[in-house]
């Protein structure tokens, strides 16, 4: 085994130190700041353009539910029709209690956001007995000398008797011979002439639907509206419900 | 609103005020005069009746206008031809077709100056039940018959028939002509009694002296019984009504004669008749029975009661509360009834019930209502056509009574009089009600008017000699008899050498009821005088006349000074007589100071 010639340590040493003043040694240092300072740069800017993206791509999706066109469907103006003998109306589980027959506009109406129409394929009454006949406490006892005479006025008017389980109504376009027609429950926009969708569109105004429940036979029932309808895919909507008695 | 008191109101119209002496106070204070008033002006448009054109008759109107009367007969004519069932409604196409003859009538007169086309027309458009063109008729009839040239041409054998016509939709001066001999009048003295009665029965006058002075003399020419018989075969209503339950009043004479014409005029009313486009302010019902009750109190031959289903209690005891059998026995022509099926609330007469067909036929214009397409409570409706062009919507009993919301019912008036005595300075109504006189002459009130804010007048009449006998009670609230006047033919009374023992009865006994006992030591002189035809009793201190005197007509008047107030004899011409004798107890100082 030979031995490597002895060229001495020290002078090897001193032959690698850097030399912090030459060219090179410095055109390599700014290159290498330059690098760093472009990656980070890179790294950053990177990072800002991701989270610019999720956002956007978040608000997007934000914005594309709240455009989703829907069915507005409500029950307004709920009211007493007849007045009442007692002073206060009648409270049933603390939820008021309409006596022989209730007064309301139904609207239907499209929700105004999306560009999409609504097809409205049915409206139903839905009713549900909740007792067979008005507890004692409910003083539903109407004031006949209250009632007002006015005949046959209004036009495009649904009555909709309900008896024990048995649900029927009529629509009164106008006072006219001819001009009133049975309706099917199930579906009050089909009389027995014709059965008609409702297209809503965004911009149209809302349907209202002059609509009175008799409480026709002893009881007390929850009432309520349901709507098949189609939006991007048929759907179901209801009003809230409320309770009437006879 | 539906129904109707618009020919109430059209009635009232001519005599009443359209001012409002209260209007500080709330419609529920008002009474009377007052209420009707305040009810005219906020739902009947203070009492104007408001009028259309009837869409076909548009164009016919246009070019009248235009002076085009070829225009208006083509057009006429072409609405004449049209087949009815192209119009809203049949009882609407006879109605514009009366419309269209009146029109052609007259654009026929315009073009060839021959008035025989107006009437000819005229004739046409009254068998539809048009009473302008009735009333045109009738007076170019009765004109002929009093020699006016101009109705030479007309052929007026037929007056009797539109007279008919008129009298049927409630016209009342087709009725009075009906009872009346001014033409060559076929009818009986019955049906004159009757004609004329329905003429005065729902008239309003202020003091009432027209409806006594009728029912007097119709009464002294034909008897209860014939009249009574009269009415069942001619009158709508099929006779008089006995009581009902619960202190329900029946309906005599005079109730029935007020309902009968209401009747009439209500179906002649409802000819053309068209509902509001909107819902204006409409009366709810217990306003619409305070409006007939005030109007039936102003006219003062019928009251009006209400009857309500159920067992609500009411503290006036004209609002009886019963149940629906009992409603359905009592339901009769006349009856306003208001119905509801659910949302929809209706008021209507009633024309007739057919209790063996158990169905109801209603005078009603706006038929629209009952129709069971509209009305889910309704399973068989019929509009057929009933008398000159009107028509009566037919119902099932079994239908109607639990739609029954209120039946506002004329009944008789009870003329109820506090039995509380006054003390010796008066007699009051109850008393003089319950008197020797008030019983052997059968005597009957006949009408009961409030002519003050405290001054009445109840007429009443005896059981015979109808037409010899007047007597009226002027009163304060308190039913005090201030004034007793009793008018009697001065023929009848006879002369001092051939007297009437009746009559003589009749004064003494009257003088006897209504003399306040304070005074009656002044007064029995003078009744005993009368009865026994005596002379001796002077006419007061300074007088040299004597009560049988004043009594057979020998002096004009006798004035004996009372304790308060006069008996008073005077021979004179009055409303009823053109030579009376009058008797007068007074309680006042101011003898003969109340109008009558």
């Amino acid at each position: 085994m030979t031995n490597p010639p002895d060229i001495g340590s020290e002078t090897s040493k001193e032959r690698f130190r850097i030399s912090w003043t030459h060219p090179v040694t410095l055109i390599v240092l700014t290159t290498l700041v330059s690098a760093a300072g472009w990656f980070v740069n890179r790294v950053v800017t990177r990072r800002d353009a991701v989270r610019a993206e999720n956002m956007r791509a978040q608000k997007q999706t934000a914005l594309a539910a709240e455009s989703r066109s829907d069915l507005r469907m409500q029950v307004e103006d709920l009211s007493q029709a007849i007045p009442l003998i007692a002073k206060s109306p009648p409270v049933f589980s603390g939820e008021p209690v309409f006596c022989d027959t209730a007064r309301m506009t139904l609207i239907v109406a499209h929700n105004g956001k999306g560009s999409v129409p609504v097809l409205v394929n049915d409206i139903a009454v839905k009713v549900e007995s909740v007792a067979p006949s008005v507890p004692e406490k409910i003083d539903c006892a109407v004031d006949t000398l209250a009632s007002k005479p006015f005949g046959i006025v209004e036009r495009d008017l649904y009555i909709i008797d309900v008896a024990g389980n048995r649900v029927s109504g009529q629509y009164i376009r106008s006072k006219k011979p001819g001009e009133a027609f049975p309706i099917n429950p199930q579906n009050i926009l089909q009389t027995t002439r014709a059965q008609q969708a409702i297209s809503l569109k965004p911009a149209e105004e809302p349907t209202g639907y002059s609509v009175s429940v008799v409480a026709a036979s002893p009881g007390l029932y929850r009432v309520w509206f349901t709507a098949d309808y189609d939006t991007s895919g048929p759907k179901t909507a209801k009003t809230e419900s409320f309770l009437i008695a006879k | 609103m539906t129904i109707h008191p618009w020919p109430i109101a059209v009635l009232l119209s001519f005599s009443l005020s359209l001012e409002l002496p209260h209007q500080t106070l709330a419609q529920s204070e008002l009474t009377g005069q007052a209420y009707i008033n305040w009810y005219q002006d906020k739902f009947l448009g203070g009492g104007k009746r408001q009028s259309y054109t009837p869409e076909e008759i548009v164009p016919i109107k246009e070019a009248e206008a235009r002076k085009d009367d070829r225009a208006v007969v083509r057009g006429c004519d072409e609405v004449l031809k049209r087949d009815p069932k192209l119009f809203y409604s049949l009882p609407m196409a006879d109605w514009v077709k009366s419309l269209a003859y009146i029109e052609r009538g007259w654009a026929q007169y315009r073009l060839t100056k021959e008035p025989k086309y107006v009437i000819e027309d005229e004739e046409k458009a009254a068998e539809f039940g048009n009473l302008t063109a009735m009333l045109d008729v009738i007076d170019k009839m009765l004109g002929k018959y009093q020699g006016n040239e101009s109705a030479e041409f007309i052929d007026a054998s037929p007056l009797e028939h539109y007279l008919r016509i008129g009298a049927e939709l409630g016209n009342s001066e087709a009725a009075r002509m009906l009872g009346t001999s001014l033409w060559p009048n076929p009818l009986t003295d019955a049906e004159k009694a009757y004609w004329a009665l329905v003429a005065q029965g729902a008239t309003n006058e202020e003091s009432g002296f027209l409806w006594d002075y009728t029912i007097h003399n119709r009464y002294e020419l034909v008897n209860q019984n014939d009249l009574e018989s009269v009415i069942s075969r001619l009158s709508p209503l099929g006779g008089l009504t006995p009581h009902g339950p619960h202190n329900l009043p029946g309906r005599g004479i005079a109730a029935t004669f007020f309902a009968d014409a209401s009747l009439r005029r209500e179906y002649g009313f409802n000819f053309g008749k068209r509902a509001p486009a909107t819902r204006d302010a409409s009366p709810d019902a217990l306003e619409i029975y305070k409006f007939h009750r005030a109007v039936a109190d102003l006219i003062g031959r019928a009251d009006a009661y209400l009857l309500v289903p159920g067992s609500r209690t009411f503290a006036d005891s004209h609002m009886i509360s019963m149940n629906t059998q009992e409603l359905s026995g009592l339901l009769s022509p006349s009856d306003v009834v208001v119905v509801r099926c659910g949302p929809l609330t209706h008021m209507v007469m009633v024309y007739k019930v057919n209790r063996k067909a158990s169905t109801v036929s209603f005078v009603d214009g706006l038929f629209e209502f009952w129709q069971p397409s509209h009305n889910s409570c309704i399973t068989t409706f019929d509009l057929a056509p009933f008398k000159y062009g009107g028509y009566l919507a037919t119902v099932p009993l079994a239908d109607i009574l639990p739609m029954i919301q209120e039946v506002i019912t004329y009944r008789d008036r009870a003329y109820e009089h506090p039995a509380k005595s006054a003390g010796p300075n008066y007699v009051t109504l109850s008393q003089f009600e319950h008197s020797e006189f008030f019983d052997y002459f059968r005597v009957s009130e006949v009408v009961e008017k409030d002519v003050g804010p405290d001054e009445k007048i109840v007429r009443y009449m005896t059981g015979a000699f109808q037409n010899k006998i007047f007597f009226s009670m002027k009163t304060d609230h308190r039913f005090r008899i201030q004034e007793a006047l009793l008018s009697i033919d001065r023929d009848w009374v006879g002369e001092e050498s051939q007297t009437n023992p009746l009559a003589n009865d009749l004064v003494k006994s009257f003088v006897v009821a209504v003399t306040p006992a304070s005074s009656a030591d002044r007064s029995r002189p003078a009744a005993q005088a009368i009865w026994k035809s005596q002379a001796q009793v002077p006419c007061g201190s300074d007088s040299d006349s004597t009560v049988s005197e004043a009594f057979f007509g020998k002096v004009d008047r006798c004035v004996i000074p009372l304790a308060s107030g006069n008996l008073v004899f005077a021979n004179l011409k009055d409303p009823y007589f053109d030579r009376a004798l009058h008797v007068i107890v007074t309680t006042s100082p101011s003898p003969g100071a109340f109008k009558r």
